[in-house]
């Protein structure tokens, strides 16, 4: 029975890390997309003038930020959540969709620069975080359940 | 036709038109909707077309906004070009007009906002409609150069695309249309080639010096540049086919002079489908 139990108690344990490493690893990769997104649009505009709609159709949809602004395509711009944004990023990234394709190429260009040192910032910070935390939570996943097994046990 | 640019209420009352007949649909803010059928101008209501404009969708800004929005993809920055110059063109051709307050810099236009009205302009593809010119135009295997005038909504576009078709079969040689607009995009053949999008004077100058043509096609003629152009083209010895706005011989003598030097044959279409007036630089051929 208490090897049933410790058992359960260190598989929620990596569970939980999981689910907390997880947050951190999204949020690096939704600046990842946003920022790659945002340095291919900046090299449509500035030579092929490309539609974004044209981008947007060939994004695929393993990236969170993809995902989002695809729905920025079906007007659904109020709907976006983003669980593991804060509340001051989501409104960020918010106003980064609402400006975009509203205004001629030299001042989307500017837009996109000035948008693009900030998701840089995101990115880093974000990278950062992950690295640290991802590995972090998953060791204190493995030695918090390994603790309750023993304890159980 | 794809009208997938209007929104769901517009969709769903153009699905219950006849489109056939359809010539243009004007949306002004705050008043209702209007279509050209045929010859008759009526109302567009939630259940197609309607004599009386209190069954009318009235027009909102979000409307004209969606519409913009949808044939621009979003993405002002890839049409600013044209919108500056007043229209926008779908994919399918259709051209729509746009009206609203305009935006200055350093005295030239930068784009326009605000906007209030769209004209939205069906094309309509004809087959045979030149037919009826075609011997004043063509000369065993040369072409005239050639000029079609007509007031706005005489069909000189729906002309100029049958005139291509028509000269694509006849295998005259490379045929390059110069299309400003985007209104030619279904228009197609083994001989003929396009330039879009693009000032006239840059595509004469670019399409005789790689294209080769030996005939090019390009409609409304308006700026100086643009005769230039045709006037170049023609000393070339390339044959050109284009139109102008016009109603009378009249209208021509306030045109630059140029015209009567490029142009061989002059064509006055008229509202009805088979009449039409044909000059040459002399005298009057029809």
């Amino acid at each position: 029975m208490n090897l049933i139990s410790g058992g359960c108690v260190f598989l929620l344990c990596l569970i939980a890390s999981k689910v907390i490493s997880e947050k951190f690893q999204k949020r690096a990769d939704f600046y990842n997309g946003m920022m790659n997104f945002n340095t291919t649009l900046q090299n449509e505009i500035s030579f092929k003038k490309t539609t974004l709609k044209s981008l947007v159709e060939k994004l695929d949809d393993n990236n969170d930020f993809n995902l989002v602004i695809k729905e920025r395509f079906n007007n659904n711009l109020t709907k976006i959540q983003i669980a593991y944004l804060k509340s001051e990023e989501i409104v960020f990234v918010k106003n980064y969709l609402s400006a975009l394709g509203v205004t001629d190429s030299q001042t989307q260009l500017n837009m996109i620069k000035t948008y693009g040192d900030k998701i840089l910032e995101y990115e880093k910070n974000a990278k950062d975080l992950a690295k640290k935390y991802v590995y972090l939570s998953a060791k204190l996943g493995f030695l918090s359940g390994s603790i309750g097994l023993i304890i159980l046990l | 036709m794809d009208f997938n640019f209007f929104s769901n209420e517009y969709k769903n009352a153009l699905l219950k038109c006849e489109i056939d007949n359809l010539y243009e649909i004007r949306l002004r803010v705050g008043f209702p909707a209007t279509v050209i059928v045929g010859d008759k101008r009526l109302f567009l209501s939630e259940n197609g077309y309607s004599l009386f404009s209190n069954q009318a969708i009235i027009v909102k800004e979000e409307h004209i906004n969606y519409i913009v929005n949808s044939v621009t993809e979003f993405s002002a920055y890839a049409f600013n070009d044209r919108i500056k110059h007043g229209y926008i063109t779908t994919s399918d051709g259709i051209r729509i007009g746009l009206a609203g307050e305009c935006v200055f810099e350093k005295q030239k236009i930068i784009t326009i906002k605000n906007m209030s009205s769209l004209n939205i302009r069906i094309p309509h593809k004809i087959s045979g409609c030149s037919n009826k010119i075609l011997d004043y135009v063509i000369d065993g295997q040369r072409v005239y150069n050639t000029l079609l005038i007509s007031p706005p909504f005489f069909g000189k576009t729906t002309t100029l695309k049958d005139l291509a078709e028509n000269f694509n079969k006849m295998d005259l040689g490379a045929i390059l249309i110069v299309d400003e607009r985007g209104e030619f995009c279904d228009v197609f053949g083994q001989n003929i080639d396009k330039i879009e999008y693009c000032t006239k004077s840059y595509a004469f100058e670019c399409g005789v010096r790689s294209l080769s043509p030996k005939i090019i096609i390009t409609d409304e003629l308006s700026e100086n540049m643009d005769w230039l152009g045709v006037n170049n083209v023609a000393s070339c010895g390339v044959s050109i086919v284009a139109s102008c706005h016009g109603y009378c011989m009249e209208d021509l003598k306030n045109k630059p002079d140029l015209i009567f030097s490029a142009f061989e044959r002059f064509i006055f279409l008229g509202d009805k489908n088979d009449d039409f007036f044909v000059f040459d630089k002399d005298k009057q051929l029809k």
